[in-house]
């Protein structure tokens, strides 16, 4: 009995260990990739109105703007907030479920949070305002509510005064105030870089051809061409003109534009250049300073060595004897006597070939250094003076047999340019203002404490045929000035 | 106990058929990702690869010849409050021996890198997987004065630079180039020769050792090996005239960062400027897959010049920079 147990447990402990070995001989350890869970499926496309706007997805800017959809996210909260310049943020929270699909369109014209209003006003008050190239036909002061956010293109448009425009800004749930000071034109209009074409606001001499189109100089510009449309720029990387900086400009009677620069004579006809310098002319100075046309068609050049004639073949230098050759202006009384203005040297007279001397002591004008000679109708000469070591800035007038002297501004006013219209108005260019003298010579000063000048320091002027004054200045650019009638 | 042995039998039998298995040594192939990208301070144009894994046919991974780029990815990386969206173009392949279809890449051109700031990498995969990482810049690189100017420098025979840097442990990499222009039958050809740090004979030839990155703060250039790269800029050209050689050195430290300084660690080689090798088996900060994702900051040394007498004595002509 017993033997039979031990038989038993035997073989039952046999089983039991062959099942043993089955359950541990097949174990193995195999390393491989655990396998990643697929993507999260979530989604939510976000459409806003208007569109455009940047999607910040849990305060992080996803760098997509509406319409647009973020992809692959996982279930839970989102908070979203649609960000657009001048709008107000609006944030959305968003649920998702696992792998749902989430629309979510967002009116945000509905929300009147996200209007701002738009307050226009000008000095003086009455303007027309057009936005965006349409008239409202409203004027100022004006307010505008509930406006979508943006920039607008506002236009202020008033009689006598220069239109102008802005780019109104609207932010949401603000009232954004505009407060605009339109121009005057009534009297004086400007025409600077920064509000025109004009290619400069350094600019010298100025003149008026036939046709009304002005002729204008500049100091780094070359010559400007206007004819109250458009600025041409004639200057040396377009053209043959040989220098940026003109000291002079005269018209023939061929309507040609002469033009003295540093460089020498540029003469243009319309279509082309004619160069004269030392290379191919019998000028021995470049610098020209006055251009000047007698009646018998020959061209006299006052230069800073000397005075020359050019027949249109030949070239004629004369000299004074003493050497002082420095001309600044040239006026022609007649084809044998012409009125020389020096730099330091007084007042000159060509005559007949022969050169005389007005001396500074005996007729007691301001100073040697004349800049502008001009004749009035009834042939009186008015000399323009710069102040120098002789004397002081003004302006003298003769009469044929003696100077009467008008000392404009302070002893160091530089009085750059006389021109002289049709009804003996004297209109004087200063750095201390633009002067006028009527035919009784009685003056008045225009200046940038009394009058809409752009600058003090005036260059030249020209009057056109309608009697509008063409202001030329340094630093002011281009003037024009309409005098009462 | 005919009883007991049969049962012993069967269960012999069932074990060694429970163990029968077929082995794959492949496994289940579960396709992975690798970016490699590297934001650059020198320059806007931004690039970045993605790759994905493959198995070709048969044992032989060279039969396959596709190139493995993903295409329609969408990545992104945020930087200095700005976002910045890479788009995916692809160019004809160079050197085909391996892909015979044309390299594809991904770019930005409208950043580039400044110091000490952090930038964040998400790339979202066709099939909705994600890779991520944010590495930062590296921070400015300023010269030491004591950096020598002139090339040779005084009686010593070596030229050291030395810069400094806020970043700690990370690696630089210093590069100097002699620039020189070549009259080529008449045609003025501008080259650059790059100088080794010194040359090291080895089997009876001189080899040049060009700088690695690493970690020091200083580069020492030998003066023989400037004089030696000068001498081959003209070398078997009996025509000294020919060549004339800019006084300014062209010298550079580049700066990297900690992904990418744990990267050439990691792979103990050096790295060029624009290419990262793709499979980065040994060093990847791209989390949900492989790769770099790392930035490096270039500084230029403006100082470094030859004195004329050293060059005229090659013949060279020297061109003197304003």
């Amino acid at each position: 009995m017993l033997s039979s147990n031990k038989l038993i447990f035997k073989n039952s402990f046999s089983v039991f260990f062959c099942l043993l070995i089955v359950v541990l001989g097949c174990d193995k350890e195999v390393s491989r990739t655990p396998v990643e869970p697929p993507p999260p499926q979530g989604f939510i496309y976000i459409n806003s109105i208007p569109d455009g706007f940047t999607i910040f997805q849990n305060g992080r800017n996803t760098g997509r703007i509406t319409p647009d959809s973020i992809s692959y996210i996982e279930a839970g909260n989102y908070e979203i907030i649609l960000k657009k310049k001048y709008f107000n943020d609006t944030l959305l929270i968003v649920t998702i479920d696992e792998n749902e699909k989430f629309n979510l369109n967002v009116d945000l014209l509905s929300n009147p949070s996200m209007y701002g209003d738009l307050f226009l006003q000008t000095q003086p008050e009455g303007a027309e305002i057009i936005l965006n190239d349409s008239s409202l036909n409203k004027n100022s002061p004006l307010t505008l509510e509930d406006f979508l956010p943006g920039e607008y293109g506002i236009k202020f448009r008033l009689f006598n005064h220069r239109e102008l425009e802005i780019t109104a800004i609207v932010q949401s749930s603000l009232l954004n105030s505009y407060f605009e000071e339109l121009r005057d034109t009534s009297a004086w209009v400007d025409f600077q870089v920064f509000n025109s074409d004009i290619q400069s606001n350094s600019l010298t001499a100025i003149t008026v051809d036939d046709i009304e189109k002005k002729w204008i100089g500049t100091l780094d510009a070359g010559l400007i061409n206007y004819d109250e449309q458009n600025f041409v720029s004639y200057n040396t990387n377009n053209s043959s003109i040989p220098a940026n900086r003109i000291n002079c400009i005269s018209i023939d009677n061929q309507n040609n534009i002469w033009v003295g620069t540093d460089l020498g004579i540029g003469v243009f006809n319309g279509s082309s250049w004619t160069v004269y310098n030392r290379n191919n002319s019998g000028l021995t100075s470049e610098l020209i300073n006055s251009i000047k046309f007698d009646n018998s068609g020959n061209v006299w050049i006052g230069t800073a060595s000397n005075l020359v004639k050019f027949d249109g073949a030949s070239w004629t230098l004369y000299n004074e004897p003493s050497g002082k050759d420095w001309i600044n202006d040239i006026y022609i009384e007649n084809d044998n006597k012409l009125w020389l203005g020096t730099r330091a040297d007084g007042i000159r007279l060509f005559e007949n070939q022969a050169f005389d001397s007005l001396i500074i002591f005996d007729y007691g004008y301001p100073s040697n250094t004349i800049s502008s000679i001009e004749a009035d109708n009834f042939n009186n000469i008015w000399f323009c003076f710069l102040p120098d070591t002789a004397g002081r800035g003004g302006v003298s007038r003769w009469d044929g047999t003696a100077f009467l002297n008008f000392l404009l501004g302070t002893f160091d006013n530089n009085v750059n340019n006389i021109s002289i219209d049709g009804q003996d108005n004297k209109w004087i260019s200063t750095t201390e203002g633009f002067i006028y003298f009527d035919s009784q010579n009685n003056s008045t000063v225009f200046n940038t404490l009394n009058s809409l000048v752009t600058t003090d320091n005036i260059r030249a002027s020209v009057r056109d045929q309608n009697g509008i004054i063409w202001v030329t200045t340094i630093g002011g650019g281009l003037n024009k000035y309409k005098p009462p009638n | 106990m005919k009883y007991c042995k049969l049962i012993v039998l069967i269960l012999l039998f069932v074990l060694v058929l429970s163990c029968d298995e077929s082995f794959n040594p492949y496994g289940d192939f579960v396709e992975r990702y690798a970016f490699n990208c590297i934001l650059k301070s020198d320059e806007n144009l931004q690039t970045a690869t993605l790759f994905r894994s493959y198995r070709p046919d048969g044992f032989d991974p060279f039969t396959y010849t596709t190139d493995p780029s993903v295409f329609n990815a969408d990545i992104r990386i945020w930087y200095d409050d700005s976002v910045f969206v890479f788009k995916d173009t692809s160019v004809v392949r160079q050197d085909t021996s391996r892909y015979k279809t044309p390299f594809s890449f991904y770019y930005n051109n409208q950043f580039q890198i400044g110091n000490r700031k952090t930038v964040e990498l998400e790339v979202l995969l066709p099939n909705g997987r994600r890779l991520r990482s944010s590495s930062f810049t590296p921070s400015k690189i300023d010269f030491e004065d004591r950096s020598d100017v002139l090339v040779p420098s005084g009686n010593n025979n070596f030229i050291q630079i030395i810069w400094t840097s806020f970043d700690d442990g990370m690696f630089f990499l210093p590069k100097m180039t002699i620039r020189y222009n070549q009259n080529v039958n008449g045609r003025i050809e501008e080259k650059t020769k790059l100088v080794p740090l010194r040359y090291l004979s080895q089997g009876g030839e001189s080899v040049p050792v060009f700088p690695t990155a690493n970690a020091s703060l200083t580069v020492v250039y030998n003066i023989n090996a400037i004089t030696r790269a000068l001498d081959e800029i003209s070398e078997g050209d009996p025509l000294k005239q020919n060549y004339s050689i800019y006084e300014n050195l062209s010298f550079s430290v580049t700066a990297y960062d900690l992904p990418t300084t744990k990267y050439i660690s990691s792979t103990g080689g050096s790295i060029d400027d624009l290419t990262v090798s793709v499979d980065v088996a040994d060093y990847t900060n791209i989390e949900g897959g492989f790769g770099l994702f790392g930035s490096y900051s270039k500084k230029k040394y403006n100082q470094l010049r030859f004195f004329q007498n050293y060059i005229d004595s090659f013949g060279y002509n020297f061109i003197v920079e304003n």
